[in-house]
């Protein structure tokens, strides 16, 4: 099965004055229909740069230096190939973005417009990106809000009379109004209680179900992806470090930043494990060390570490293609 | 507990914010707990239970609406300028954001010097600022202290923060969600830090947070806080695994679950999702958990359960106790 969205040697970089910041670095990732890829990564690690530069959503000095990304769509059956979004012109992206791939903002509280009723939010994307009449406009917003669970007395609401879990949910409703092929949640659920969190998921999970789009969620909390995705894909200074499905990088990570990551987060249920985090703090981008970016907090580093190839190999023996780690060196240690 | 004389009493703390037109937010109500020298209490709660009203009264930035505070066994007074700066002198307070509570035009130095100074009247001040540096482990000194926070990653600007509430040698700590902001791989380092210190310098200290797993590894005792109130307090292992309460149980049982593998997010956790009714008129009547709870009857919606002891070291406010073993 080809992939929806392919996206093949990708490279951004910030041009600033000291020179370019490279904060997506070669990157390769592939996102099959109906699949939920869980993109992790700290602050800074190029996650969010990643998933708008497949968009082309960035603003100068973002400058996208290599690679491609094609898109392959149900709804563009018509054509013999899968399009090149980075040859895109202006009207073939206006078409691709929000129609095709959709966009789940961070931080809810400040995505939506403070002025507009919550059905005006809806319309306006409606309108923007369907040719329907009015009336059906206006139904299908109420229908919009059915699905996300929110009663349909709120499209009167101005965001500011919604809890934050609601104004979520509206961003997601809109994300969903042109029932798009790909959609991509950037920390949909950061700024939330946990217990919202975890309806918001679940609901997520649900419209997925029923809906059949395929979803990069990009968060920085490792241990909600174990959950959720079906593949993981680990960043770290604009690179993948390691992609696998979920229950590989849970059972048997490859990378020793991957093991890092699952020994740094305190667990509710179980004995106590021995945490362990990870030493140092992640690199400046405009001041990385040659080779491996992870090297200098690796408690396994070598001299070789500095003139490794980063692209991404097939973990220890198996010739598993699905799950794969850009560290040669450390085999994977199955987890109890 | 250990048999020790309490660093810091909270007394039925309340806070009452009015809001206009004749309402009252409870914001905190009737709230007791024991801050113990070298021991860490983390008061669990989501945003706006009112955990960190609880904080502010602690450290003298709010006025008690009834209630009362002792430190060292004596009654704290924060009345005038003099008394206030003496009381900060004990009682510290670290901030969860690291970015918007630097100065950003000050040094590091300048941000330290200030607080020595201030609440150490005849220090070396050369030799305090070493010493905290180390500390906090921002070594080589010299280099950090010339730096603008700017210059910091989040971990180490959290860290001039932690020195900073050094800086008054104080006897209790009160951090509010001090590794929320930071990044995952450095927060289990920054919370080994804490835990370092109040062992080492005897620090009593108050852990806020609305991440019950790192309450679970770092605390002694966990307080669960639902709008306003104690729901359920005891020693955090047994809290974090028999939990009692149901808003409790809901809390531990939305937490993310890296051993469960795309299987219960589809399930849900079978709970309404209204708002508590905090703040509306006749809110104090009830359990003000009823309006989600599964187990909620009449008498759960018109009155208000206290804390019930169920040992000598666990209590929860709740009428269906009988109920929420598991």
């Amino acid at each position: 099965m080809s992939p929806v969205l392919e996206i093949t040697d990708f490279s951004v970089a910030y041009r600033t004055p000291g020179g370019d910041v490279r904060a997506v670095d070669h990157v390769n990732l592939s996102l099959h229909a109906g699949e939920v890829i869980g993109l992790a990564g700290e602050s800074g690690s190029g996650k969010s740069t990643l998933a708008y530069g497949a968009c082309r959503l960035l603003r100068p000095p973002a400058v996208i230096t290599a690679g491609s990304i094609r898109y392959r769509g149900r709804r563009m059956n018509g054509q013999a190939g899968p399009a090149e979004v980075l040859k895109m012109r202006a009207e073939q992206l206006q078409r691709l973005r929000w129609r095709e791939i959709a966009i789940v903002f961070q931080s809810a509280m400040n995505a939506l417009n403070p002025v507009l009723s919550v059905r005006d939010q809806l319309l306006d994307v409606i309108h923007a990106h369907l040719e329907i009449t009015r009336a059906d406009a206006r139904a299908k917003a109420a229908s919009l809000l059915d699905l996300v669970g929110i009663p349909r007395t709120r499209l009167r609401s101005y965001p500011h009379e919604l809890s934050g879990g609601m104004r979520q949910r509206v961003m997601i409703a809109m994300a969903l109004a042109t029932d798009p092929e790909v959609v991509i949640m950037d920390e949909p659920t950061t700024a939330l209680d946990v217990v919202v969190q975890r309806d918001i998921l679940s609901q997520i999970a649900e419209l997925r179900e029923q809906l059949g789009f395929a979803i990069l969620f990009i968060t920085h909390d490792l241990s909600l992806l174990l959950e959720l995705a079906d593949r993981i894909a680990v960043m770290y200074a604009g690179q993948l470090l390691e992609v696998g499905t979920a229950a590989e990088i849970k059972r048997e990570p490859a990378h020793p930043y991957t093991k890092g990551l699952l020994s740094s987060f305190p667990s509710l249920r179980g004995p106590r494990r021995d945490l362990a985090g990870i030493p140092g703090s992640p690199p400046d981008l405009r001041n990385l060390p040659p080779g491996c970016p992870f090297m200098p907090r690796c408690a396994h580093a070598t001299e070789a570490c500095k003139d490794i190839d980063m692209g991404l190999k097939p973990v220890g023996t198996s010739a598993d293609p699905e799950h794969v780690t850009a560290c040669p060196f450390v085999l994977p240690e199955v987890q109890p | 507990m250990t048999e020790q004389a309490p660093t810091m009493e909270a007394i039925s703390l309340s806070k009452d914010f009015r809001l206009g037109r004749g309402q009252i937010l409870h914001a905190v109500r009737d709230v007791s707990f024991n801050l113990y020298s070298g021991g860490v209490v983390a008061l669990v709660g989501e945003s706006g239970s009112g955990k960190s009203t609880a904080a502010r009264l602690l450290a003298g930035q709010e006025r008690l609406t009834s209630g009362a505070i002792r430190l060292e066994g004596k009654p704290v007074s924060v009345g005038t300028r003099h008394a206030f700066r003496q009381y900060k002198s004990q009682v510290q307070y670290v901030f969860q954001d690291p970015f918007a509570s630097l100065n950003p035009v000050h040094t590091v130095r300048y941000t330290l010097e200030r607080p020595v100074r201030l609440h150490q009247k005849d220090a070396n001040v050369g030799q305090e600022l070493d010493t905290l540096m180390d500390q906090v482990r921002l070594t080589p000194a010299r280099q950090f202290l010339a730096k603008y926070p700017h210059e910091l990653s989040g971990g180490q600007r959290q860290r001039v923060s932690f020195a900073r509430a050094l800086a008054a040698r104080p006897s209790v700590l009160l951090a509010d969600e001090p590794v929320s902001m930071l990044d995952v791989s450095i927060r289990l380092e920054m919370l080994a830090l804490l835990d370092d210190l109040r062992k080492r310098l005897r620090i009593a200290m108050l852990y806020i947070t609305h991440d019950i797993a790192s309450a679970r590894y770092f605390a002694d005792e966990v307080l669960v806080m639902y709008a306003g109130q104690i729901v359920e307090r005891g020693p955090a292992e047994e809290v974090t695994q028999q939990p009692r309460h149901p808003y409790t149980q809901l809390l531990i049982a939305s937490a993310p679950d890296p051993d469960n593998l795309g299987t219960t997010l589809r399930k849900g956790a079978g709970v309404k999702r209204d708002k508590p009714a905090e703040g509306a008129p006749g809110g104090d009547l009830g359990c003000p958990f009823s309006t989600r709870c599964p187990l909620a009857d009449d008498r759960c919606r018109q009155e208000n359960p206290a804390l019930t002891q169920l040992s000598q070291t666990r209590a929860a406010a709740c009428w269906h106790l009988d109920q929420t073993t598991s």
